[in-house]
């Protein structure tokens, strides 16, 4: 441990930083622009200047100026930062980085957590002496995400960096020179990377901003934050969402998400679809009000069997009726049936079960998709393997991708995976005793990316630039060669796998490769739909964990934010929609009648419409609990507003098994409250009275706050145990006080809602959280889980974050809030290689398989209902690849009809060079295309092609 | 005709390209053979970029959006990287240029020995401003850093040739000549 | 005994020497003599003869080749890098070496590359030598046909392959790192050190980067010796160098001459003095990034740890003459307006100083000067300071400004005071006059 002194200061450093990012974890300020603690050093605004000096006896010794981020701590190390040289140079910097910046603060979105404001202050330059003209560049549109305004550029390089260098994207450039030097595209146009939000929080300036956040802006000052949880893909991202009182009339309304740090789970940087997926929350489509279907029957062309008219009902009537539904439940002349869902929290989803009985409590799910989050589970409850956090995924020497479309499905996943591309550039750095953090230098050695080896029906193109090997193959084939993967591995015989050659090779180099790495890792996940490539993944990754006597890292990607959280209510082979279906097929007649709580599910997206319609005539009443209108909501009797996760608190565990709390950024409008408290309220209602103490459902009378729930769920059910660890309840305090959602300067307390009442409002308790609603309460509580607007004295961008970090990217001083599942551990079973003889037979000219594609914009429930990334969805098409296409004729924009067993499928499709042969990719969880979703898997043939009409030659 | 990729796929993450790869003009069949005799001098072809651009601006006297998207496409880097570099140097023209480009020599010996004044000589008679080309096509004139032949200085290259211990009187021969020969050349 | 070995074959006429003629004079003949030997010992060789890089910074070049990783575990593929992108203002060297010579820089590349076990070089040559270019084309032709290099030398199984590179106008390529981003089709940026080009250079292979002058001094240095060479030099430095003189002299040239001649001889034996009717008033001994030094300090010689002590740099060796009809202020103005345009954009104190600078010096040269106009201009030019910016460009556009602000602090005041620059007339006048 070096020791270095700073200003007559003595200190212990580790060393592994440079002399900025030591200087900060010291807690010392030193301005910087274009170091970034996850790019590393460039050495490029001078910024971080210090002054260095050569020993201590030396009085005279003037010292040498060296800035601080290209420097290693040396032992015996004497640094100065307020030294005259030193600050005279940080400030002339400053000023020269002013000639060309705009005077613009006031009608700038960074105004107000601007890094460029901050260091500007720190660097103590007050007066600018420069009195030329300044440059002015033209701006151009970079699509429905991103603002740009290039005069604001102080040319740190960072966007390039974080964009090209980081991310892979290569629509985005320094271009010009010298102080001409623009960022920008070649031409107008949208961002083409799944990342480009993140600009928004590298840029030090207001050059990239949220342009959703622009329709309504307000100073970051004036929102209400409070940590959350991304709901948009199970890798369960930590974001800030910002709200604000919205003066249309709304109450609040949610403004941006920005990203919040967890080194284990999503580090500095979240993807697009989680940053500006959140408009849905303020999505006309929201459920405000209780509704109550009216008896009579809709008479109209559009409206389907059963569709119902409703109308608002104040919540105590609609109350009621639930209450009646219960107590007959509880006298056996009505029988309650609770549906629950992947995208909410544990404590919804258990609350209803509680409700309706385990019994009776299914998961929303079909038989496939819960079998494979069970046969998923399995895999990561045996020893031999374990889930990967970020920096370890970063850090994998060697990577085989199965099956897994890990850029759309997890895409922060990928951000990673693009990350451990370079560890062999970096060992060759440390050889040369590079440090890492010399980003540019570590970059210039160039030579091999470390083996990522992708193998699956669908080419990754995010990935395909680093990716060793990008193999397209059938999922049967994938299925397979996954499998003499692992008999490979484990040193079995794997002489007897019909295989082309191409797989066959594939598979002992990979075998190979994973063997002699020493941080091995494999990914695959639901993303496919193949309960064999899941088992294939799991055993390579076993046999990887025996081969070498460390568990082997293993990436599986669920779908939805909690699926995995929602298969641990549910025994194995248990709790799907097709036994529901099958249930209730074999009812008695005579059977009471059926009640269907649907809570937060969109059932159309599961199953085909005749089963959901089945469904829903064999139950005689259906209660939705929602937060959108959706198709099911048609048929609903009874509809309760149901809150979104940035307006409620619950519980989430991801892919990886972690499970999360995120905490209600503000209070939904109208009617809206977590669906747990429906019923909580229902089985409170007078007609509940009678409810006895024995009934199941009378233990939600115990729930007051949200922890309750919790703290139920970590005492029933097996692998929540430490559930209420995961976050304190509502009852913490700091000082005596709760954490204030809103900052010290939140303006417009007596002004927001002065269109209701002149008077000032009492503030809105918060019963649930340690948080209050308010100003009142710890303002910087940032050492704690619980601060989500990351500020301190000095620095009011997100780049404080360092002020709450154990040193530069460690984790976070409070405690990151995320604990793994105690799930009870098991080795896997062994599942049998997959049927040999489906692939042995090769696919029959013209019979295809049909894969499931994902898009980054457009696969999201929710994030579809944000306009900007609707506007991005497209429409669905089949996506066939080139020598199919060639040997079927068929063109980009034909229409083509498909043969299935269950029936005929007309889509236009699209020749893809990523797509394997003999499959055609079916987009997935498009918003108009729902019964795609539950085509898969099925093989079709082509019936016809229909040639799109040609366009005239002119 | 029907592209090879699914524009309506949008996505990202995904070759969408909202700057078009393949513009109007192709490489000809000429321009891409001097480009693929230069692959085998660099590792890679993503390191042919600046040659690409110099080598088909001396066929089209400059690089057109068209053109640049050509090239891109041609050598598998996006168009974005390849104006990056392309706007790095300044004897690649993101603009057309006349058919006579005029390095005038702005560096300290020439302007010791008298630049500005041929300059604006220069100016007066074409009419021009540096960056500016003439009405009728003919001239640009661009203003250079040293061209290396100080001791005869003032200097000036036109087109790849070097004129040297320039005065008003030769610059107007020079320009005469230069007008004559492109009107033969255009009389042919 | 021969004491223009750069030159030699240089004759009155525009014509460079082709093969035969090249050959005939003794060409290639350092060339077999190196085939001879192990690299190591020619490092050696180079090493001891004291021959330092031509390109400006004057380091040790056979000390830089030894860099090179060396043995059974070092890279195999590694390459040399001529530089020959001479955009410094009022350097004009290395043109005149390959327009006129080719075949000496071939040479000397050869023996370089060989000594550095380099299979590949590249000469990157700016783009407005496109003589220099089409010559060095064909004479890489010449020498590949007749086996000098290529895939089959004779009695060796070392291959070399030369390539031209040119470039297409901007000054910072001609900085080593940078110009390896640029050969490898990047942006033109300098690049972090270390690593160090010879350990890591070109695509990430050990690369050593040579001025055109510091090549074609190997040849005859191989061909005749460590003694000879050092004997060349009539002070600390060994060998000759291309020295040259622009501005008003009555004679402006590119002459080789000894290693620490000094400045009045060349300016007065070979420039021939000055013009009838002008006076030196300062020179910048090596190109426009070197420190201006005044006529007091005429019989320095030219030698680079002198220039160095004596406050200026020996930069390229071809010196620029202000006189005193020439407005100082104008020079600078005009030398910072070529680094404003030049610098890279990379490093801010270069990227937006130097264009702050030029707007102090045209308002002062125009006559709008403010108090404080100095005091600024010397921060800022202290800001540009050895170690302050990535690279040393900014450094070197520095040394003109601030060793003016010493050398002609009574011109800029001049300025301030009249309001109006004091050489605006006679500047028109001498001019007529020429
Ligand atoms: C801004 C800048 C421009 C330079 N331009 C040239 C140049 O045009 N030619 C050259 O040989 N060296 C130039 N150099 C020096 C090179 O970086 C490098 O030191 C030199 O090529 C090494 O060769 P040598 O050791 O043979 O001198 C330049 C340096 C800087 C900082
Ligand atoms: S969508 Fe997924 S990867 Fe993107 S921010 Fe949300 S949780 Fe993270
Ligand atoms: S932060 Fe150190 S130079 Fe930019």
């Amino acid at each position: 441990m070096p020791k270095i002194t700073i200003d007559g200061k003595h200190y212990e450093v580790d060393g592994e930083q440079n002399l900025l990012g030591t200087c900060l974890s010291l807690g010392l300020n030193l301005p910087y622009f274009c170091w970034h603690p996850a790019m590393g050093s460039v050495g490029a605004c001078r910024q971080c200047a210090i002054v260095e000096y050569k020993d201590a006896d030396d009085d005279d010794d003037d010292g040498k100026l060296v800035m601080g981020c290209m420097t290693p701590v040396k032992d015996g190390g004497i640094y100065s930062i307020g030294a005259e040289t030193a600050r005279e140079f940080r400030g002339g910097i400053i000023e020269d980085l002013m000639t060309n910046h705009p005077h613009d603060c006031p009608v700038c979105e960074e105004g107000g957590e601007c890094h460029l404001q901050d260091m500007t202050e720190m660097s103590g330059h007050t007066y600018r002496r420069f009195r030329g003209l300044k440059r002015t560049h033209r701006n151009q549109y970079l699509g429905p995400f991103i603002n740009h305004e290039m005069n604001r550029c102080i040319a740190c390089y960072r966007c390039v960096r974080f964009y090209r260098d980081y991310a892979g994207g290569d629509d985005l450039d320094a271009l010009g020179r010298n102080n001409q030097v623009y960022f920008g595209r070649q031409c107008d146009g949208r961002l083409e990377s799944g990342f480009s939000g993140n600009l928004v929080e590298v840029c030090p300036t207001g050059v990239f901003t949220d342009q959703t956040f622009s329709r309504h802006f307000v100073r970051k000052w004036d929102l209400q934050t409070a940590p959350s949880i991304c709901e948009h893909c199970a890798v369960g991202c930590n974001t800030a969402p910002g709200a604000r009182h919205d003066f249309s009339g709304h109450g609040e309304n949610l403004r941006r998400v920005v990203n919040f740090y967890n080194r284990d789970i999503n580090g500095y940087f979240i993807c697009d679809r989680g940053r500006f997926g959140y408009e849905y929350a303020n999505s006309d489509r929201r459920i405000k009000r209780v509704l109550v279907a009216r008896r009579e029957e809709i008479i109209g062309s559009t409206a389907g069997r059963g569709d119902r008219l409703h109308r608002e009902v104040e919540p105590p009537a609609a109350l009621e009726l639930l209450a009646g539904s219960i107590l007959e439940a509880h006298r056996g002349q009505r029988q309650l049936i609770g549906i629950g869902s992947p995208r909410t929290s544990l404590e919804n989803n258990f609350a209803l079960r509680q409700l309706v009985g385990a019994s009776n409590f299914y998961s929303g799910l079909d038989a496939r998709e819960l079998g494979l989050l069970q046969r998923l589970d399995r895999i990561q409850r045996d020893p031999r393997i374990h889930s990967p956090t970020i920096p370890e995924i970063e850090n994998a020497d060697a990577v085989l991708v199965l099956d897994e479309d890990i850029s759309r499905t997890a895409p922060r996943i990928a951000l990673a995976l693009r990350q451990a591309a370079r560890n062999r550039q970096k060992a060759h750095a440390q050889s040369l005793k590079i440090p890492l953090w010399q980003d540019a230098s570590v970059r210039q050695l160039r030579g091999e990316a470390s083996p990522i080896f992708i193998v699956g029906s669908r080419a990754s193109y995010f990935l395909g630039d680093i990716a060793q090997e990008n193999c397209l193959a059938t999922p049967a084939d994938t299925a397979l060669f996954a499998d003499r993967v692992a008999s490979l591995v484990a040193g079995r015989d794997a002489a007897e796998y019909p295989l082309p050659d191409e797989l066959l090779q594939l598979s002992e180099r990979v075998a190979d490769t994973l063997k002699n790495a020493t941080r091995p890792l494999v990914i695959s996940g639901c993303g496919s739909l193949d309960q064999d490539i899941l088992a294939a993944a799991g055993k390579v990754a076993a046999c990887l964990g025996e081969a070498t006597g460390t568990p082997c890292a293993t990436y599986l990607a669920c779908p939805e934010a909690n699926s995995l959280g929602l298969a641990q209510l549910f025994p194995e082979e248990e709790g799907s929609l097709d036994h529901l279906l099958q249930y209730l097929a074999q009812r008695q007649p005579e059977s009471p009648p059926v009640s269907l709580l649907l809570l937060e599910n969109d059932l159309y997206r599961r199953m085909p419409a005749e089963s959901v319609e089945t469904l829903f005539d064999s139950a005689a009443e259906l209660i939705l609990l929602d937060t959108l209108f959706q198709p099911c909501s048609r048929r609903a009797d009874l509809v309760f507003p149901a809150a979104a996760t940035p307006e409620s608190q619950g519980s989430f565990v991801n892919s990886a098994g972690a499970m999360q709390r995120y905490y209600a950024v503000y209070e939904g409008a109208g009617y809206i409250q977590e669906s747990w408290r429906w019923l909580v309220d229902a089985v409170n209602a007078p007609a509940c009275r009678e409810l006895s103490n024995e009934s199941p459902a009378a233990a939600l009378r115990e729930w007051e706050h949200s922890h309750d729930v919790t703290e139920a769920i970590a005492r029933t059910v097996p692998g929540l145990t430490r559930l209420s660890e995961v976050g304190p309840g509502e009852d913490f305090r700091i000082e005596g006080m709760k954490v204030a959602r809103q900052s010290h300067r939140a303006s417009g307390r007596t002004a927001n809602r002065a269109d209701q009442r002149v008077a000032e409002r009492p503030p809105h308790q918060d019963p649930d959280s340690p948080f209050t609603f308010t100003m009142e309460g710890i303002q910087y509580a940032g050492a704690s889980p619980l601060q989500a607007n990351i500020w301190s004295p000095g620095w009011n961008s997100n780049q404080a974050i360092h002020k709450f970090q154990q040193g530069i990217g460690g984790r976070r001083e409070g405690g990151d809030g995320n604990l793994v599942m105690d799930r009870i551990a098991g080795e896997m079973p062994a599942w049998d290689a997959p049927a040999t003889a489906a692939s042995a037979s090769p696919h029959q000219p013209g019979e295809f398989r049909l894969v499931p594609v994902y898009r980054l914009f457009g696969s999201g429930e929710l994030s579809n209902y944000s306009p900007s990334i609707a506007e991005l969805a497209g429409k669905p098409l089949i996506q066939v690849s080139q020598p199919d296409a060639s040997a079927f004729n068929i063109e980009s924009g034909a229409i083509l009809h498909l043969q299935l067993e269950s029936g005929e499928l007309a889509l236009e499709a699209a020749v893809s060079d990523e797509m394997a042969v003999g499959v055609l990719g079916i987009p997935r969880g498009l918003k108009d295309a729902p019964e795609l979703n539950s085509l898969l898997p099925a093989t079709a043939s082509v019936s016809r092609v229909e040639q799109p009409a040609q366009e005239e030659e002119i | 005709m029907s592209s090879t990729t699914a524009a309506d796929t949008i996505e990202v993450m995904e070759h969408d390209d909202t700057c078009p790869r393949i513009g109007g003009s192709k490489l000809t069949a000429e321009e891409k053979r001097e480009i693929d005799r230069e692959f085998a001098y660099y590792e890679d072809k993503g390191s042919v970029g600046l040659e690409a651009l110099r080598l088909v601006q001396r066929h089209r006297g400059w690089i057109s959006d068209e053109t640049l998207y050509a090239i891109s496409d041609y050598l598998g880097i996006s168009p974005t990287q390849l104006e990056s570099i392309a706007t790095c140097y300044q004897m690649i023209f993101r603009q057309p240029v006349g058919q006579e480009v005029l390095f005038l020599c702005k560096s300290s010996s020439c302007w010791i020995m008298g630049c500005e004044r041929l300059q604006h000589h220069l100016q007066q008679k074409l009419q021009i401003a540096p960056g500016e080309t003439t009405s009728d096509g003919m001239f640009t004139l661009l203003e250079t850093p040293c061209l290396g032949d100080c001791d005869k200085a003032p200097v000036m290259m036109v087109g790849e040739e070097m004129h040297r211990h320039l005065t008003e009187e030769k610059l107007d021969e020079l320009i005469l000549e230069k007008k004559s020969h492109n009107v033969d050349q255009s009389a042919d | 005994m021969l004491t223009n070995p750069l030159t030699k074959n240089i004759g009155a006429d525009n014509t460079a020497a082709d093969i035969g003629r090249y050959r005939e004079n003794g060409g290639y003949r350092g060339w077999r003599k190196a085939l001879q030997m192990s690299p190591a010992d020619i490092i050696e060789m180079v090493q001891e003869a004291g021959l330092r890089g031509r390109g400006g910074a004057g380091f040790n070049t056979g000390l830089k080749w030894s860099f090179v990783p060396q043995g059974e575990d070092a890279p195999a593929v590694r390459y040399l890098v001529c530089n020959a992108d001479e955009m410094e203002p009022g350097t004009f060297k290395d043109r005149l070496l390959m327009e006129r010579d080719p075949h000496l820089l071939l040479e000397g590349m050869a023996i370089a590359a060989f000594a550095i076990g380099a299979r590949r070089a590249y000469i990157f040559i700016r783009g407005e030598y496109h003589l220099a270019a089409a010559r060095l084309e064909n004479a890489i032709e010449e020498a590949r046909r007749e086996q000098l290099i290529g895939d089959s030398i004779p009695d060796t199984d070392f291959q070399l392959h030369i390539h031209v590179h040119r470039s297409a106008g901007n000054y910072i390529c001609g900085e080593e790192t940078a110009l390896l981003n640029a050969l490898e089709g990047q942006r033109a940026i300098p690049r972090t050190k270390p690593p160090f080009p010879q350990v890591s250079g070109l695509w990430g292979k050990p690369t050593v980067v040579n001025n055109v002058e510091t090549l074609c001094n190997i040849p005859h240095l191989l061909d005749l010796g460590v003694d000879w060479y050092k004997n060349l030099g009539r002070a600390d430095d060994s060998g000759t160098k291309v020295f040259g003189v622009s501005g008003r002299v009555r004679n402006p040239g590119a002459w080789e001459l000894p290693m620490g001649t000094p400045i009045r001889e060349i300016i007065e034996q070979h420039a021939g003095g000055m013009r009838d009717g002008v006076k030196l008033r300062g020179l910048l001994p090596g190109g426009g990034s070197t420190d201006f030094l005044g006529p007091d300090q005429l019989d320095l010689p030219m030698d680079y740890d002198t220039i160095g002590k004596a406050g200026s740099r020996m930069g390229t060796g071809t010196i620029t003459i202000l006189d005193d009809h020439t407005c100082p202020v104008g020079l600078v103005l005009n030398l910072s307006r070529f680094f404003a345009r030049e610098s890279c954009g990379w490093c801010t104190p270069c990227r937006d100083g130097l264009p702050w600078i030029v707007t102090i010096l045209e308002r002062i040269e125009r006559g709008d000067g403010q108090p404080g106009d100095l005091d600024l201009l010397r921060e800022q030019a202290q800001r540009m300071g050895p170690g302050n910016t990535f690279c040393a460009l900014a450094p070197g556009a520095a040394a003109p400004i601030q060793s003016a602000l010493k050398l002609f602090e009574q011109d800029f005041v001049q300025h301030l005071t009249r309001g109006c620059c004091p050489y605006a007339q006679e500047q028109q006048r001498v001019a007529q006059a020429v």
